[in-house]
């Protein structure tokens, strides 16, 4: 099993004929993921990688039947567009990898996406792996070997460091999702973990958050209600950073105390969830819950 | 990036919203000339972009032309945040029957624009949020249907207000708000004079993302670039995200999980983190050294801690800009570099006398070490 993504993924690339698209559709052929089309509007017929690129996701779909996902590396400029044809033409899974997308131009194609039932990870998302499967996203695959633990994750680089201690340890992923750094993204934590709770193979979940937003607060809410059965591990980055003030008095009224590293790391251990203070003790913590869960 | 209070004062009048008389000023004559088209009384506001200007003196009133001369020669003459004031608006003084309080923002965690209405506006709203929740309405607005009427019946009955003057001010306000891709537009207060609504004062708040990419923001944009300083110019550029704290260790890392995490754990060593610089995405070697040399530059820093897990990052390339850089400065420096080539770029380092660590937490330490005893 794993989540999102695995060797049956068909993935399309949008913007394959850029700098960063035509390089990570190299990176992720080499580990195996099955890419079967790019799209870039007037490079039509061309080749990335072997792959052939087509004008439109309607032409690549219609040579290509079999695509699910799709990756995007649309600059920002024109990615809502990119977002949108994909969601329209019935695209599964889109994982926005591009970064500084305007977060009103995110919330709309983001609530329109959950009612065309697309999933999309991102934007400013490393995207998804599930190791020795398939990535679909940029992070290096070196970080990351298959195993029994799901990562869901706010910071794309955190991922990569907490996936090698894990190696480091002997323990392995199933899937790690990149949520993306973006105040407004597709997926929260809450719905990744909807995945993972469904899957037979991952056994415990390591969540990693960072101080802004209330979205581990909202999980830990919906944890504490018993939403989810499997054990959840989690780290928050940013307890020493000064506190900001970006949405003023107003932001404060929303935020209602939240946000806060103690407001984070008190809600979730308030609702039975184990918070590692630093990276290195969480293989420690992992090791010691996969121990219970197998007694 | 938050717009001077004069630009959006700009925008309100270009979106039909009623605003006070008032008058921009760069200098002492030029308020006082000012005086002729603005009736008094006065209300001398400093421009700069901060929350809370009142709280802080930068918010003065004044009777007559004189008056306004003197309060803004003070003004003027005085700086903040290192940077000189160099802009003040003389607005009138509206009379008024009572002061309330409107705002949209854009809410992440709820995935909507939310609608703020207080009865009580003219102070600080985040006090009497507390103090008086009851004062203030807030009703969601989702984006892809946008302001149903509703909206005006539930913000006139709340405010006492006449409904189609609140429905014709929150409608120029949301336009205003989506065209321009606010995360904020709030007015405070919301003067009622007669019975005319008048945004007496604003804050409006783009998303920094937009402004970088459209034509009709650039002119915003361009002015808050003007007003950094280089090191935060560059940083803008190159997209780094740069915060300067307090301390006399600077921190360089990728992505900004991955780098408050560094200054969290030198922090929970004992070291004292003085600036924190992330990188975004992308850390070539160009980058690190850009970066690196804004910290070398700060007189505050002593140390400076690079925390670099790249995928397709090439070591032995940035390695050797930190080379180069450590001889031209002279300050020490930890690396903890993991990425293509890494074997060659720590020796490249280690051959410069560098300490280079793959594991995060020894690095940290010797970090904290050097930190502690300057150097």
């Amino acid at each position: 099993m794993a989540v999102l993504v695995d060797s049956n993924t068909k993935v399309v690339v949008q913007g394959i004929t850029g700098r960063e698209g035509s390089f990570h559709t190299s990176e992720m052929l080499k580990y195996g993921t099955n890419i079967v089309a790019g799209v870039t509007p007037g490079k039509g017929g061309t080749k990335v990688a072997g792959i052939p690129v087509y004008n439109s996701i309607r032409e690549a779909i219609t040579a290509h039947p079999e695509i699910t996902a799709s990756i995007v590396f649309v600059p920002a400029e024109y990615a809502s567009d990119a977002i949108y044809e994909s969601i329209d033409e019935g695209i599964n899974l889109i994982v926005v990898v591009t970064e500084h997308i305007p977060v009103h131009e995110t919330l709309r194609f983001v609530i329109y996406s959950k009612y065309r039932e697309s999933i999309i990870v991102g934007p400013n998302t490393p995207g998804v792996i599930s190791p020795g499967k398939a990535k679909v996203g940029i992070m290096p695959a070196r970080y990351f070997t298959p195993g029994t633990i799901g990562i869901i994750s706010r910071s794309g680089t955190l991922m990569y460091e907490v996936s090698w201690q894990l190696a480091k340890h002997g323990l392995g992923v199933s899937t790690a999702i990149g949520l993306g750094g973006d105040p407004v993204t597709g997926l929260n934590f809450i719905e990744a973990m909807e995945f993972f709770e469904e899957d037979d193979e991952t056994e415990v979940v390591i969540l990693i958050g960072e101080i802004g937003g209330k979205q581990e607060e909202i999980f830990a809410k919906a944890y504490l209600r018993g939403k989810f059965s499997k054990p959840v591990i989690a780290f928050i980055a940013g307890r020493s950073a000064p506190p900001g003030k970006k949405m003023g008095h107003a932001g404060a009224i929303i935020m209602r105390e939240q946000g806060t590293f103690t407001s984070k790391v008190k809600s979730l251990l308030n609702s039975g969830i184990l918070v590692a203070e630093k990276l290195s003790d969480i293989p420690k913590l992992v090791g010691k819950v996969l121990k219970s869960v197998k007694m | 990036m938050i717009l001077h209070e004069y630009e959006a004062r700009n925008l309100f009048l270009r979106y039909g919203i009623k605003v006070e008389d008032a008058c921009l000023a760069d200098s002492p004559d030029k308020a006082k000339e000012c005086c002729r088209n603005v009736p008094a009384p006065y209300i001398v506001k400093a421009q700069v972009r901060v929350w809370s200007r009142g709280k802080l003196g930068l918010i003065k009133t004044a009777d007559t032309p004189r008056e306004v001369y003197r309060v803004a020669k003070d003004m003027l003459s005085k700086k903040f945040k290192g940077r000189n004031i160099d802009k003040i608006l003389i607005s009138h003084r509206v009379k008024t029957k009572r002061e309330l309080y409107l705002s949209i923002l854009l809410d992440r965690d709820s995935r909507s624009y939310t609608i703020m209405a207080g009865t009580l506006g003219g102070v600080d709203i985040e006090d009497i949020a507390k103090s008086y929740p009851e004062s203030i309405l807030q009703i969601n607005v989702n984006p892809l249907i946008g302001l149903n009427p509703y909206v005006a019946r539930y913000l006139s009955s709340h405010l006492k207000v006449d409904k189609e003057s609140i429905w014709n001010l929150v409608g120029n306000m949301y336009r205003l708000f989506i065209d321009n891709y606010c995360e904020l537009v709030e007015v405070n207060p919301l003067v009622l004079s007669g019975n005319e609504l008048i945004a007496v004062d604003r804050k409006i708040v783009i998303d920094d993302s937009a402004a970088r990419i459209y034509s009709h923001l650039r002119g915003f944009w361009e002015q808050y670039l003007e007003e950094l300083t280089k090191e935060e110019r560059l940083s803008i550029i190159h997209g780094f995200s740069y915060v300067e704290l307090e301390g006399n260790i600077g921190i360089v890392g990728n992505g900004a999980g991955l780098t408050m995490t560094s200054m969290d754990l030198i922090y929970l060593e004992g070291g004292r983190p003085g600036a924190f610089l992330d990188l975004g995405g992308g850390a070539n070697a160009e980058r690190v050294r850009i970066a690196l040399e804004i910290l070398m530059k700060n007189p505050r820093i002593e140390i400076i801690f690079v925390n670099i897990l790249g995928g397709i990052t090439r070591c032995d390339e940035v390695a050797r800009g930190i080379v180069s850089l450590v001889s031209k400065y002279r300050k020490p420096i930890v690396v903890r570099l993991a990425g293509l080539r890494e074997n060659e770029g720590r020796k490249i380092l280690e051959n410069a006398g560098i300490k280079v660590f793959s594991q995060l937490q020894e690095a940290i330490r010797e970090v904290v070490y050097y930190g502690s005893t300057g150097g």
